[in-house]
């Protein structure tokens, strides 16, 4: 009746409006139409249906791009039923059980898949659950926050950081207005006597400040009470670590209040600590440290720590002790450029080393588990090429855009969780190694543990990668080309070529992120080849060190009487026939913490305080170096008249006569030593060859050897040179001692072997994770080259049979598919080097030897990805070589 | 959206719709318009504006059977609520308020 708008126009606007509003806008302009044709007549109404079609879509869509839909909310358009929750399940269910089939259909993908998605899991886990427990947990003290480690300072000479002085520590505590509690602790040892041979125990002494500046709350007894470090109190009372009630008292609480018998006399037992690191470890005993009269300003010995009061902030105290220090500098000549510095607690569990080596390999696992996602992604990828038909289908069959997504999920969900499990139980597996391989000095390894949260972190993580990796091949469903999905089928649909260049990209990736982490790998395998091969100075082989804890020296008699013994020891164990020489040293090699004087030549112009360079010193019995295959370079070594002190007669490192008298004779000069402190002038009466002996990774030392003769010193390390094996010394050492010094026992065996073996363990546990984890991403990488070259030469069998057919060589063929394969490596490798370039900065303190561009470490690593790259190419291009040309025709 | 101020050619639809006695499609509303400007009005625009006033509560609609013969959906129809006729009167007093009793501005006669 009132006839139909111009069908063109309407089609062009049914094209161009949006969908929600499609059918209300068709309706209402054509009933506009309808009333302009009873007014005005058609060919009016057809001018102005005209007019107002094609605006009219441009009007709504900018309508809606401003101020949102214009559906009202009562009446939104669905396309198909909404779900309520049940089906959702439902449909859920089914995607998860259609994930599960295709998962058995295709067993070799998805073990591949799971397997490579579990390694980086793993991977992760177990570091992370390093790093956890290690860096980032809590100390085992409330409010860690506020507790702080505190020093004393020269800068006048230079000493940022030093220990305390006795007198200068008492001073702080007293004077300052910033802390709550503050604390200091000094080590020692003692013999506690056992059923068979007595034992070294070692000893904290702590002021009674330092377990409340902790806030420890011991689990029996008590901890030390103010005044029991006045002169007067009972000094003869003593807590427990958690480890010796352990180990020695089977964790009986009645052990409070007994006594215990140590170094000869009865101590009784106040209290028990929890356990823990760091400090509630420092001791196997815990002593008050005393207050004496008349505390000296000299001798830096005490470690110091302190628990900001409520509300005092770091920047408060500093200034507060900043006051403290300048009044005590004016007040006393020997502390003279005194200051007080406050550092935070975080330090305290992981030095700063090995904070370092911790984060590389946390980013090490990272990168791997980075290279295990675009790995998963590009076989999700290849995969999902090969599905579109199926995908379409579906689709046509009239799942929505949504169902097939979600259909994808599902099935990378599977993938993730099974991944995920798997990926767990090997961190379990891998938690265990590393505990088994304790290098020792990593704090808290023992406590590491794969826990709850790390157990949903690492599910969480897996599902995550999976779901993102699955997500982008099931969004390149070609939802809107059905027709052509389905019939091209995989073989030239809209986008492969991209789907192509896509992979290669994620090739690329693959080989930049793990020539990183090689290059990594490279740097401190190469570094510690250098440690190993450095000039250590001294010889390894058939040597032994052990301690020997003699009666403690109460006063001067004592002390000769101990230093007698020591060398009565010595003696009778040079006699013995397995042995060649022996010796006794205050501290042993590569062990312990480095003692330190400043030194200057009494004969030259003394440099300025902060100028004054820093030796390392021990006492030593005569043989001392020949025990170690250390050489006299000039002068002698000592012999049984040098006695310490009387006088002064010290025998110098090489290094040192060349700071103070290069190119000139050093023997018969005379050195101040303790420059700077109480200033003792000797007479350098030799020249011993240069040792590494405090750390291997450090310069030779500058090292000043002092007579032990005559020092009351304990204990003594013994330095014992064999003809067989060293350790079968150390029982008859035991029965010697056993007639010569009942109550001292042996402890601290070590092979000189054994003790560089212990020196370079940290560096070697993070050394060999890099590795292991380069391995492994190196595998992955090549796993990716070698499956998308592959993939791309099964596609191509067709153009290579042409090829073939109308002539081409084999090898141009090779030629063709290698360089096809080898151009996303390439491109890896170089984006690799220059991350590597980048990155290494990061890891430089942790190298020795090589620098952090080390050009051999980077070829090397470069060769290696290239010649394996090369193989996982090789096996496809041989594949397309020996295609049929017949057989290849046949199949298009 | 909760902007509350009537645009100028929402008032416009508002007025044409109270016209029509309350209640109308879209089409007849335009060409109300027309009528009452003398200008071609879009159409596009009407239909954004009744939207629009149906989302802030001026207005509602409902989808209407084909009349028997009309062929095809009916179109919408829209109703003026009672909010839509208490801000009608409420724009007009200001409007009044703001005019005063005399008569500033000289009509063109």
């Amino acid at each position: 009746m009132t006839g139909v708008p111009p069908r063109f126009a309407t089609a062009v606007l049914r094209m161009l409006l949006p969908e929600a509003v499609r059918d209300d806008a068709l309706d209402e302009l054509r009933e506009g139409y309808a009333l302009r044709v009873a007014q005005h007549g058609r060919v009016a109404a057809n001018r102005w249906y005209r007019r107002q079609a094609p605006a009219f879509a441009l009007r709504v869509r900018l309508a809606i791009i401003t101020g949102g839909p214009l559906t009202p909310p009562q009446d939104i358009p669905v396309r198909e039923p909404a779900l309520n929750g049940s089906e959702r399940m439902t449909t859920i269910l089914a995607d998860l059980r259609y994930g599960a089939r295709a998962m058995v259909r295709n067993p070799t993908f998805s073990a591949i898949a799971v397997f490579t998605l579990a390694l980086g899991i793993g991977a992760n886990a177990a570091i992370f659950s390093v790093v956890r427990t290690v860096l980032l947990r809590p100390l085992p003290f409330p409010e860690p926050d506020r507790l702080v480690q505190v020093w004393e300072s020269r800068r006048d000479r230079g000493w940022d950081q030093s220990s305390f002085t006795h007198a200068n520590f008492w001073d702080v505590q007293d004077m300052n207005r910033s802390f709550s509690a503050m604390g200091a602790i000094t080590f020692g040892s003692i013999n506690l006597a056992g059923k068979d041979n007595p034992e070294l125990l070692s000893v904290a002494y702590v002021t009674t400040g330092f377990l409340r500046a902790l806030g420890v709350t011991p689990v029996a007894g008590r901890t030390f009470a103010d005044g029991e470090d006045r002169v007067g109190a009972d000094q003869r009372i003593v807590i427990l670590s958690h480890r010796l009630w352990t180990t020695q008292f089977g964790r009986d609480r009645s052990i409070v209040g007994r006594d215990v018998t140590l170094g000869g006399r009865a101590y009784r037992v106040v209290g028990v600590l929890p356990p823990g690191t760091p400090w509630l470890d420092a001791g196997d005993l815990f002593m008050p440290l005393m207050r004496g009269p008349n505390e000296d300003r000299g001798s830096f010995e005490l470690t110091a720590i302190a628990r900001l009061a409520p509300g005092v902030a770091i920047a408060a105290a500093r200034a507060d002790l900043d006051r403290v220090a300048s009044q005590l500098a004016s007040q006393y000549p020997e502390a003279k450029g005194m200051g007080v510095t406050i550092q935070p607690s975080d330090g305290w569990v992981a030095s700063d080393s090995l904070r370092r080596a911790l984060w590389v390999l946390m980013s090490a696992v990272g990168f791997l588990l980075l290279i295990a996602c675009v790995n998963l992604a590009n076989m999700l990828l290849a995969r999902s090429t090969g599905r579109i038909r199926e995908r379409a289908m579906r689709a046509a069959l009239g799942a929505t855009r949504g169902r097939v997504v979600q259909t994808a999920i599902a099935e990378s969900a599977l993938l993730g969780v099974l991944g995920g499990a798997i990926g767990l139980g090997l961190a379990f597996g891998v938690v265990r190694l590393l505990r088994a391989f304790d290098p020792g000095d990593i704090p808290r390894l023992s406590e590491v543990s794969i826990d709850g949260p790390l157990l949903v972190i690492a599910l969480g993580v897996a599902l995550l990668t999976s779901i993102i990796t699955g997500l982008a091949p099931a969004l390149r469903t070609p939802y809107h080309d059905i027709v052509a999905a389905m019939r091209e089928g995989e073989r030239s649909v809209v986008g492969n070529r991209r789907t192509v260049g896509l992979r290669g990209a994620l090739v690329s990736i693959e080989v930049a992120l793990s020539l990183m982490l090689l290059v990594g790998a490279g740097l401190l395998i190469r570094s510690f080849g250098a440690i190993l091969d450095v000039d250590r100075g001294f010889q390894t082989e058939n040597r032994v060190l052990f301690n020997v804890t003699l009666p403690n020296a109460q006063n001067e008699a004592d002390a000769q009487r101990l230093s007698a013994l020591r060398t009565q020891l010595q003696a009778r164990m040079a006699a013995l026939p397995q042995v060649k020489d022996a010796a006794a040293v205050s501290i042993g090699l590569l062990r312990g913490t480095a003692t330190g004087m400043g030194f200057a030549a009494q004969d030259k112009p003394s440099p300025p305080n902060d100028a004054v360079p820093w030796a390392g010193w021990r006492m030593i019995t005569p043989n001392y170096f020949k025990t170690l295959g250390v050489p006299i370079v000039a002068g002698r070594d000592f012999n049984e008249q040098d006695v310490i002190a009387k006088p002064w007669r010290v025998v110098i490192s090489h290094r040192i006569a060349e700071r103070l008298w290069p190119g000139e004779s050093a023997i018969g000069r005379q050195i101040i030593l303790w420059k700077g402190q109480q200033e003792s002038v000797a007479e350098v009466i030799g020249i011993a060859g240069d040792m590494r002996d405090w750390d291997l990774a450090d310069l030779p030392s500058y090292s000043v050897y002092i007579p032990f003769n005559g020092a009351g010193w304990n204990p003594s390390t013994f330095v014992v040179h064999t003809t067989g094996a060293p350790t079968a010394i150390v029982p008859i050492v035991r029965s010697m001692l056993a007639e010569l010094s009942p109550s001292s026992p042996v402890s601290n065996v070590r092979t000189v072997d054994e003790l560089v073996g212990e020196s370079v363990a940290a560096r070697r546990f993070t050394m060999l994770l890099l590795a292991a984890l380069s391995a492994v991403a190196l595998l992955l990488a090549l796993a990716g080259v070698y499956g998308v070259l592959s993939y791309s030469v099964s596609r191509r069998r067709t153009e290579i049979g042409m090829r073939m057919a109308l002539g081409a060589s084999k090898s141009s063929v090779l030629r063709l598919v290698l360089s096809q394969g080898m151009r996303p490596v390439v491109i890896g490798l170089v984006t690799g080097v220059l991350g590597a370039v980048g990155l290494s900065r990061y890891m430089a303190s942790l190298l020795f030897g090589v620098t952090r561009l080390d050009a051999p470490t980077y070829a090397g690593v470069a060769f290696l990805l290239t010649a394996t790259a090369m193989l996982a190419c090789y096996l496809p291009a041989r594949d397309a070589m020996r295609v049929d040309v017949l057989t290849a025709l046949r199949e298009e | 959206m909760s902007r509350t101020a009537l645009g100028e050619f929402e008032h416009h639809v508002m007025l044409a719709l109270l016209r029509l006695g309350g209640r109308s499609r879209g089409a007849p509303i335009v060409l109300e318009l027309e009528s009452a400007t003398g200008r071609t009005v879009s159409a596009a625009a009407v239909f954004v504006a009744l939207r629009r006033l149906e989302q802030r509560g001026y207005a509602r609609s409902s989808k209407r059977e084909a009349r028997p013969g009309e062929g095809g959906r009916g179109s919408r129809e829209f109703l003026i609520t009672s909010a839509g006729k208490t801000k009608l009167a409420e724009s007009r007093r200001t409007f009044e308020r703001l005019w005063g009793a005399g008569d500033p501005v000289a009509e063109p006669s």
